[in-house]
């Protein structure tokens, strides 16, 4: 064991001494180096005939443990140097993320080799770090930034304990959704009264069982949602262009299907006094009807939307959160269509609800075929100029 | 003729000196926001120009030579050299000998009726710094300048992002530019660029010794 003790240091080393390492990335690393430290001092302190073999067994496991959980994060930090990776936004997007969650959030932006969006609201053990990860054939898709705005959201709903505050609703409403639909319930649970739904233990455990799943259907809503506020359209716009058309096999009950997400943005986004694009949802397949179970989770989630779409809001107003400003947006799309980059009055997410009007105008620069061929590439280049020179700003307007 | 300092300001406002609109002169991060304060980069005849984030290092063991022929790569996967990002505050050591593509932190929009000179500063002449070989800008250009950094003095060089590097002149053309240059592809970048070759039929028909019909070579 200490011998893979030692390997795991020797390639935490390795990555560190990489060339250009983010210094959020670097804390990160030597941070886990650090707990890979504190286990090997612990090996070399048990004594070989005086230690309690279990006791020894016991810490190996919990060696293996941190292995299987920090090696995939490792892979993850040494991702982050690639030069795939949007750097110019780290400085601009950390900034936001400490106004949104709190100003000790570190961030790390890097690549997965997933499609999926490989996005932790915290590295266990090493708190604090918000990692955000794009598939690697994205990495460098500036436009799919406002994606960090749904991560954001995790350690909201963890640290404003919104699951405890939910718990009781989400419980309440399960139970009426299924005294609601008793004759399937009771069909399918082998039930015969409804006082049964609060005593037999095939119910009480059923009960147990949906609940968890909401409850996880509810924190990423309130993720999507706190997304969609903070990044506005254009979150629609990054959700879609990772998630549409969705895909049928999908069948974690841990997630809404991506059309109901969809759905539930478009409904948000007039109470939060922003926009989804025109015909959002119906970018998304429409799932068929679904058994019993996963369709009293998506009712009970539905009844609960009002109130998840009030946490967000007055979490937001709260902090200080304001939804992209019109006119701010407005000014960046027009800079970036003159292939200027944004005014640094622009915030962040105007910018990137900016490059999504762009990339979404299929007129853009139509007479002018040199731009046009490279129009991806070239929205890309300046939306993360613009972000650039928010940071440019920031560091001249915070020296003395 | 070369603009002036108030030539320059009054270019950036989309101006002429004596006060009539004309095609504006980008150069971005330069003045503050809503305010003509430049922090002094708009000196005499130039603007100076501050280094930014990306470096392109040649990838030495993977390419024997390069042919002035061949065509350049197209997207960063085929970027024949390593890039890398150094953000504000970090550094990049440039050893005597050594040669690193770099940019401008500023993106340039040039208007249809100016060219531009990028000459090196002093301060890092002086230290053995040459930053510019290839130095026109020319009209309608947009997007960050590439920099040929090179070391040929004695010691190595500490490069920041966000020092003055570099100074653009400004030259007022007789007319306005009717079209982009050819490789117009080199426009928009925010990264270190190479340059495609255009193909230059001209050259293609020395290459072949004048055989340019059945495409041999003859030999003597």
């Amino acid at each position: 064991m200490l011998e893979k003790v030692d390997r795991v240091i020797d390639r935490i080393d390795a990555v560190r001494r990489g060339s250009l390492l983010q210094a959020d990335t670097a804390d990160a690393l030597a941070a886990i180096a650090e707990h890979f430290q504190e286990h090997r001092s612990q090996l070399h302190a048990f004594n070989v005939n005086a230690t309690d073999a279990a006791v020894v067994e016991n810490h190996c496991e919990l060696i293996l443990l941190s292995l299987f959980h920090f090696l995939p994060h490792i892979g993850f930090l040494h991702r982050a140097r690639h030069p795939s990776n949007p750097f110019e936004v780290h400085g601009p997007l950390k900034r936001l993320a400490q106004l949104a969650i709190d100003s000790d959030v570190r961030l790390i932006i890097s690549s997965e080799w997933e499609f999926s969006p490989y996005t932790h609201p915290s590295m266990g053990g090493i708190p604090n770090f918000i990692l955000l990860g794009l598939p690697a054939s994205e990495a460098d898709n500036a436009l799919l930034i406002p994606i960090a705005g749904h991560e954001f959201g995790h350690p909201v709903w963890v640290r404003q304990q919104l699951a405890k505050r939910f718990a009781r609703a989400i419980e309440a409403g399960i139970f009426n959704q299924m005294r609601g639909r008793w004759k399937e319930v009771s069909a399918a649970l082998g039930l015969t009264d409804e006082a049964e739904l609060r005593q037999d233990q095939r119910a009480i455990s059923a009960r147990a069982q949906l609940g968890g799943f909401v409850r996880a259907q509810c924190e990423e809503i309130f993720c999507d949602l706190f997304g969609l506020f903070v990044f506005g359209e254009s979150y629609c716009h990054a959700f879609a262009h990772l998630l549409a058309p969705g895909l049928a096999a999908d069948k974690t009950f841990s997630y809404p299907t991506a059309r109901r997400r969809a759905e539930i943005l478009e409904v948000a986004a007039p109470v939060f006094g922003t926009a989804a694009p025109a015909a959002f949802s119906q970018r998304f397949r429409a799932s068929p009807p679904g058994d019993l179970f996963p369709e009293l989770m998506s009712a009970t989630v539905s009844d609960l939307l009002p109130q998840l779409i009030d946490a967000v809001a007055s979490y937001a107003s709260n902090r200080g959160l304001t939804v992209p400003g019109t006119v701010g947006r407005v000014e960046a799309k027009l800079s970036l269509e003159r292939i200027t980059p944004a005014p640094a009055s622009s915030s962040l997410p105007e910018i990137m609800c900016a490059g999504w009007d762009l990339w979404t105008n299929d007129q853009l620069w139509a007479s002018t075929p040199y731009l046009r061929n490279e129009r991806g590439r070239l929205i890309n280049d300046l939306v993360l100029k613009s972000v650039q020179g928010q940071d440019y700003w920031h560091f001249i307007d915070a020296a003395p | 003729m070369m603009l002036s300092d108030r030539g320059i300001r009054a270019r950036l406002d989309g101006q002429h000196e004596d006060g009539t609109n004309c095609q504006r002169l980008v150069i971005e991060p330069l003045r503050r926001p809503n305010s003509s304060d430049d922090g002094g980069a708009i000196q005499g005849c130039a603007v100076d120009l501050r280094l930014g984030t990306w470096f392109e290092i040649p990838r030495l063991h993977t390419r024997a030579a390069y042919e002035l022929d061949e065509p350049g790569p197209r997207s960063p996967g085929e970027r024949p050299g390593k890039t890398v990002y150094v953000p504000f505050g970090g550094c990049f050591f440039l050893h005597p000998g050594n040669f690193v593509m770099a940019v401008t932190l500023e993106w340039l929009g040039m208007p249809a009726d100016l060219s531009g000179t990028v000459t090196g500063k002093s301060k890092w002449g002086r230290r053995g710094l040459n930053v510019a070989t290839a130095t026109l800008v020319h009209p309608n250009f947009v997007g960050c300048l590439t920099l040929e950094l090179a070391n040929i003095g004695e010691h190595p060089i500490t490069l920041k992002p966000g020092v003055t590097v570099c100074q653009l002149s400004l030259q007022q053309l007789s007319s306005a530019a009717l079209e982009p240059v050819k490789g117009s592809f080199l426009m928009g970048h925010r990264r270190p660029v190479h340059a495609d070759v255009v193909l230059d039929t001209r050259a293609a028909a020395l290459s072949k010794g004048g055989s340019i019909e059945d495409g041999v070579t003859e030999t003597f």
